[in-house]
């Protein structure tokens, strides 16, 4: 009974957690589109470290290795279908900011991209020494989460993220620092105190300058004196509002939730002042004189098709900022209803994206296009959306065949045939539409990710219409995409395969057969369900890092969140292969790291990356045939010559500034 | 807190069943708000309201009053809001004709004469109805403050203080306003709490797990410790409220952390003893109730069993505990109640053994006439649904809740995973203002159920037929109470129940509305037929109910009604929710 749930809100918990669970996977999404897919630099686990079962079938899978009509080798160390692959455990240690250790500290473990319908997470709480381990994990790449009240997660600085994904076999040491306080009192006109009304704060962005929203915003309720207190917050820069119904509404509503929020100090959003707020510290008189004023209401009606209606899953309506952040509105409603009207409150004056999403468990099923539209001091009637099916992108992985002769090399004497399959990330990413600028986060159906399973096969989901870029990411650095193939090409490369030679297709530094130029780029129609996609992975890959330095050779103090490190291919023959392009942040002391490169030659190159910031929908300069060119003619001018043999580690190179 | 909330609810368990229904509807249809709006009515002459809040006998000016809807989809949507004056008089206007709550917003103050579940007063308002009148009366609430530090003197950050009442003697209430929100009895960063609005009165503040209570805790848990620093209930030091006061540092100093435990299982085929994956599933404590054993509180977390079938939990306090399944409808699959203990040690290899489910399948059919636009229509928008008793050892709501199943273009319908045991059917469906289904009848291979269908292990049950009458009249309906005033908090509710040929009250074929501050109610939704309506007033745990009368419903009419009901009538006789 004393339980912290009691038997009433299991059951509604039950009803709702289909919700939730969409709603965590907004989330998750969210966060995921803020950076680059690409793995966090993390270390490679020595042997030891690896889970004896995994290495016993990457041993017994190098000497299985089947050929196929294509050529390629069959992922290696996979279970047949049914087959129980061998479990790992992630272990490692909570600490907080001197190191001391953090018992008593609740361990996720949460599948990087969620596979299907089945949610599965692990979880461990610290011991006194502030040791963890996740057991029971099997083959996949899985976020790692930590909660302890008051505190927050250290993000790797690189990123501005948590560290991670993570995969069985590693150790890893978690730090936690303690959150920022906001602080005051809420006001009425008169001066009197405004008692249980919901204050939020949103984080705008980090101290580097990176979009700050992540998930929901942390909340408290005014008390009797009109006093609130947000504790446990992640450092960064803040807006403050009091009022208004936030994102989704909430188990437990207030009369105030039909204002219009009250930004600190009594302004709008968009006027809104921002609140630095760092670790341990407290921002205090973050006080606010409450406006009262009610909203406006934003009504229409959603069109679903038949098909769609047939589905089980929730409708849902939300009306988002353009510039981003957390939703101004979200209603829900029932998909079999006849009429399906939506209605918003409290809506303050200003220009909105208006969608529809239709979404099951885990799922998203539709989405109409994002409307713009103006409130403009009345309410807003009338709204008309249609839900268009989303499409999606299926294939498998492939690995090129590694040979004798590559083994041969002293380099690549640690070098495994295949990687799991699950610990590969397959992504989709909308081509940069002309003039577009960065989207706000709630716009997630213009990128996809996923992991193949145990077979090899993927599927990318809630695409909406468009041109996508392909691009797959091995979490094991000793592996580099060779090719991303359409159905079409693939079919090409199979009858290529058939005539070939198998020495000639093993030769790691002759490459394999691909399309056009533009290969890795697919164009989608509503709904539509592409198969066929092959992502080729080989193996021995290179790795290149070191610093950036000045022209005097003193590392770059004012290195900033915008500038980049390109990785540009000097061979004319992949001037147009995006796949040979890499891009990296360096860190503030000017250290860059680039992983999973295919050997060749390549120039390397540090430039301002223009100026926009590594938003949500940010894409590389070279994802363009222009932004391509540019770049090779500065690389030309001013790169650093690099040529990368297979299995070929190299962390110490300087990279001067022109 | 949570032993008063609960015991409060305990009283009036017609209460609960009620919210409980409510908040499923709500929760089911995609969490209301919105949902329930219908198309725009044409505008009607709007209503008003208007009355005075005080304390005593003294106006209170700058109070916040709110008319939220009274629809369990749309309850927490403030319709209109003004604040007092400085006489403490209000005045609403422009309200649609509708079913509303009237309350003020004053968190600080307690409401006198007010039922804890949803204080405020309901009002069904007609076109052009000025309602005057309707007063409220607060007292000032106190404050509890105090800060929770653990055995070394840190703040304890984020913990849940309760606060009882210290009188054993008292009936049993809320000791805060309703619906409150858990998070205002939490500590801060510096272990801080601040509880406010409190009905004046002797109280104990404690703060963790009762001995033995056992639980689940996904955070470091304490044993049970009142202010200052008593572990058992006897030694708790009791804080003095008054009205308007401050109990200034009621502070609470924890002792050493209990140690929490995890469990690990897998979920299994009975059948072929492979393992089950993508199971959703929570780890519910058992208690003992009058020698029954149930399911005393469960934790979910979303979480389900992996392609191995494993499963694992972390956080749980020495206790029985039950692995329990949800029955979303979408596996053939329920789970043999499984128990085990938590004591000093983690819990592994817990082996839930997974059984064919039953299903049951049929088809909606309407009596009478209904045009198939609309019968296709009211498919669309029906859910079959039901309450399962099964024949478990360990009862829990999870295990009775069957999750709402959509109904086919032809009526057809099929709910599966079902433990064995009795299921009693329900439909609902129709949207407010357009006619509403009654369920009439229940058939299985042409025989008539009474009260439930009885569901055996793996067998599916076909040919069941849920008959629906669908009509669109309404029963508006004036309540005069004599012999004395309503107890103070009643909820008064208006039941039009269906009658069969045969004169008997048929238990499923019921439409309720509530009764307003004024005696009014309005019923919608009937079907032509004979009906027996009747009033039933429950409040502080006594219930009455007036003579039932009879009236027969033809298609689509206006019937009005007026229900005498003499409080000094002889005993009021039990009646079923």
């Amino acid at each position: 009974m004393n339980s912290p749930r009691t038997k009433r809100p299991a059951a509604v918990a039950a009803l709702l957690l289909p919700l939730l669970l969409c709603a965590a996977q907004g989330a998750a999404r969210a966060q995921g589109n803020e950076a680059a897919p690409t793995p966090a630099p993390r270390t490679t686990p020595t042997p030891a470290q690896q889970p004896s079962g995994q290495q016993a079938s990457g041993q017994q899978a190098a000497g299985q290795q089947a050929e196929r009509p294509d050529g390629s080798a069959a992922p290696a160390g996979r279970p047949e279908r049914g087959e129980e692959a061998p479990l790992g455990f992630i272990s490692g240690r909570v600490v907080g900011e001197g190191g001391e250790p953090l018992p008593g500290v609740v361990v996720f473990g949460v599948p990087r991209v969620f596979a299907g319908p089945v949610y599965t997470r692990r979880t461990a709480t610290t011991e006194d020494d502030g040791s963890f381990r996740l057991a029971g994990m099997g083959p996949g790449l899985y976020n790692l989460s930590v909660t302890a009240p008051g505190y927050v997660g250290e993000v790797d600085p690189q990123t501005g993220r948590l560290p991670g994904p993570f995969r069985p076999g590693d150790t890893v040491t978690l730090r936690m620092i303690k959150g920022g306080v906001v602080t005051g009192r809420v006001t009425d006109p008169q001066g009197e105190p405004v008692v249980g009304v919901t204050v939020r704060a949103f984080r705008v962005r980090d101290f580097d300058g990176r979009p700050g929203f992540a998930g929901f915003a942390p909340e408290d309720k005014t008390d009797d004196r009109g006093v609130y207190r947000i504790y446990g917050l992640n450092p960064g820069v803040y807006t403050v509002s009091a009022g208004g119904s936030g994102s989704f509404g909430g188990p437990f509503p207030t009369v105030f939730d039909r204002d219009v929020p009250t930004f600190y100090p009594s302004a709008t959003r968009d006027t809104a002042a921002e609140v630095a707020v760092r670790s341990g510290q407290e921002a205090a008189g973050i006080d606010i004189r409450y406006r009262e004023e009610q909203g406006h209401r934003v009504t229409g009606t959603v069109e679903v098709s038949p098909a769609i209606q047939a589905l089980e899953g929730t409708l849902s309506v939300s009306l988002s900022y353009p510039a981003g952040g957390p939703p101004a509105g979200t209603a829900f409603m029932s998909l079999k209803s006849e009429v399906r009207t939506f209605s918003m409150e409290g809506v303050a004056d200003g220009e909105y994206d208006v969608q529809a999403t239709v979404g099951a468990r885990a799922a998203m099923l539709g989405a109409s296009p994002p409307q713009r539209v103006a409130v403009r001091g009345a309410d807003l009637t009338g709204v008309k959306l249609t839900v268009a099916p989303l499409a999606t992108i299926s294939g498998r992985l492939a690995f090129e065949r590694w040979t004798e002769a590559d083994r041969a090399r002293a380099e690549c004497k640690d070098q495994p045939a295949s990687t799991p399959p699950q610990e590969v990330i397959v992504s989709a990413r909308a081509q940069r539409r002309t003039g577009e600028r960065a989207a706000p986060v709630q716009r997630s159906f213009r990128s996809a990710d996923a992991t193949p399973d145990a077979d090899a096969t993927f599927t990318l989901r809630n695409l909406e219409a468009g041109r996508y870029h392909l691009a797959a990411a091995p979490s094991d650095e000793r592996f580099y995409v060779s090719a991303v193939q359409l159905p079409a090409q693939a079919a090409q490369a199979a009858q290529a395969a058939q005539a070939a030679t198998p020495a000639r297709r093993a030769d790691a530094s002759a490459a394999p057969s691909k399309g056009a130029a533009q290969g890795d780029v697919v164009s989608l129609g509503a709904g539509q369900q592409l198969t066929g996609v092959t992502v080729r992975l080989a193996a021995g890959a290179a790795t290149l890092g070191g610093t950036v330095t000045t022209r005097e050779g003193a590392p770059q103090p004012s290195w900033s969140a915008l500038s980049r490190v390109y990785l540009v291919p000097a061979e004319r023959e992949r001037a147009e292969d995006t796949l040979r392009y890499s891009e990296a942040t360096p860190a503030p002391d000017g250290a860059f790291s680039f992983k999973n490169l295919a050997p060749g030659r390549y120039r390397l190159l540090a430039r301002e990356s223009g100026a926009e910031p590594a938003g949500p929908s940010a894409r590389p300069v070279f994802s363009d045939p222009a932004g391509r060119a540019q770049l090779r003619r500065d690389a030309e001018a001013s790169g650093a010559p690099v040529e990368l043999q297979p299995c070929q580690r190299t962390t110490d190179f300087s990279l001067r500034l022109p | 807190m949570r032993k008063a909330y609960t015991r409060a609810l305990s009283a009036a368990p017609a209460v609960l069943a009620a919210v409980l229904a409510a908040l499923s509807a709500a929760a089911f249809f995609g969490a209301g708000a919105a949902a329930a709006q219908g198309p725009a009515k044409p505008a009607e002459a709007p209503a008003s309201v208007s009355g005075r809040v005080t304390d005593g006998e003294k106006g209170l000016g700058g109070v916040i009053v709110v008319v939220f809807a009274n629809d369990p989809q749309r309850r927490n949507l403030p319709a209109a809001r003004t604040r007092t004056d400085s006489e403490g008089a209000y005045h609403l206007t422009g309200l649609q004709p509708g079913r509303y709550y009237v309350a003020p917003s004053a968190p600080t103050y307690v409401l006198r004469d007010m039922p804890d579940f949803q204080p405020g007063r309901p009002l069904n308002l007609s076109a052009g109805d000025a309602v005057d009148g309707v007063d409220f009366r607060l007292d000032p609430g106190g404050v509890i403050t105090g800060k929770v530090t653990d055995a070394d003197g840190n703040p304890v950050v984020g913990e849940t203080v309760n606060v009882v009442s210290a009188e054993q003697s008292q009936q049993p209430r809320a000791v805060l306003r309703m619906p409150f929100d858990p998070r205002e009895l939490q500590t801060d960063d510096r272990g801080v709490y601040r509880v406010y609005g409190l009905r004046p009165g002797r109280y104990h503040v404690s703060v963790g797990q009762a001995e033995g209570g056992g639980g689940v805790r996904t955070r470091r848990a304490f044993s049970r410790t009142f202010h200052p620093d008593a572990t058992e209930q006897a030694q708790a030091r009791v804080v003095e409220v008054r009205g308007g006061g401050e109990a200034e540092d009621v502070d609470i100093k924890l002792g050493k952390r209990l140690q929490t435990y995890k469990v690990s299982g897998r979920f299994v085929s009975a059948e072929t003893g492979r393992p089950v994956g993508g199971v959703t599933f929570s780890v519910g404590l058992v208690i003992n109730q009058r020698d029954r054993p149930r399911v005393g509180g469960t934790y979910m977390d979303g979480s389900q069993s992996d392609a191995r079938g494993e499963f694992q939990t972390i956080g749980l306090t020495p206790g029985t505990y039950t692995v329990l399944t949800a029955n979303d409808g979408s596996t053939d699959l329920y789970a043999e109640p499984t128990q085990f203990e938590v004591t000093d040690a983690d819990v592994s290899g817990v082996v839930v053994r997974l059984r064919q489910a039953a299903s049951v399948s049929g088809v909606v059919q309407f009596e009478g006439a209904v045009d198939r636009q609309t019968a296709a229509r009211l498919y669309r928008e029906m859910m079959v649904y039901g309450n399962l008793e099964p024949s478990a050892r360990v009862w829990s709501p999870m295990a009775s809740f069957v999750r709402p199943q959509p109904v086919g273009q032809d009526g057809t319908f099929t709910v599966r995973g079902l433990a064995p045991g009795r299921l009693r059917l329900s439909v609902m469906g129709g949207q407010p203002g357009r006619g509403g289904i009654t369920v009439t009848r229940i058939e299985v291979g042409g025989v008539p159920v009474r009260e439930s269908i009885e569901l055996r292990e793996g067998t599916p049950l076909a040919g069941v037929r849920v008959l629906l009458a669908y009509g669109s009249a309404v029963v508006r309906g004036q309540l005069n109470v004599t012999g004395g005033v309503l107890p103070p908090g009643a909820r008064v509710m208006a039941v039009a129940r269906r009658l069969s040929p045969a004169g008997e009250t048929l238990e499923r074929s019921q439409r309720a509305a509530e009764v307003d501050a004024r005696g009014r109610f309005v019923i919608e939704g009937l079907a032509p037929g004979e009906y027996e309506v009747r009033v039933n007033i429950f409040g502080q745990g006594r219930s009455h109910n007036s003579e039932p009368q009879r009236i027969s419903v033809a298609d689509g009419a206006d019937y009005q009604v007026t229900i005498p009901l003499d409080l000094n009538a002889p005993p009021p006789q039990r009646v079923r929710p």
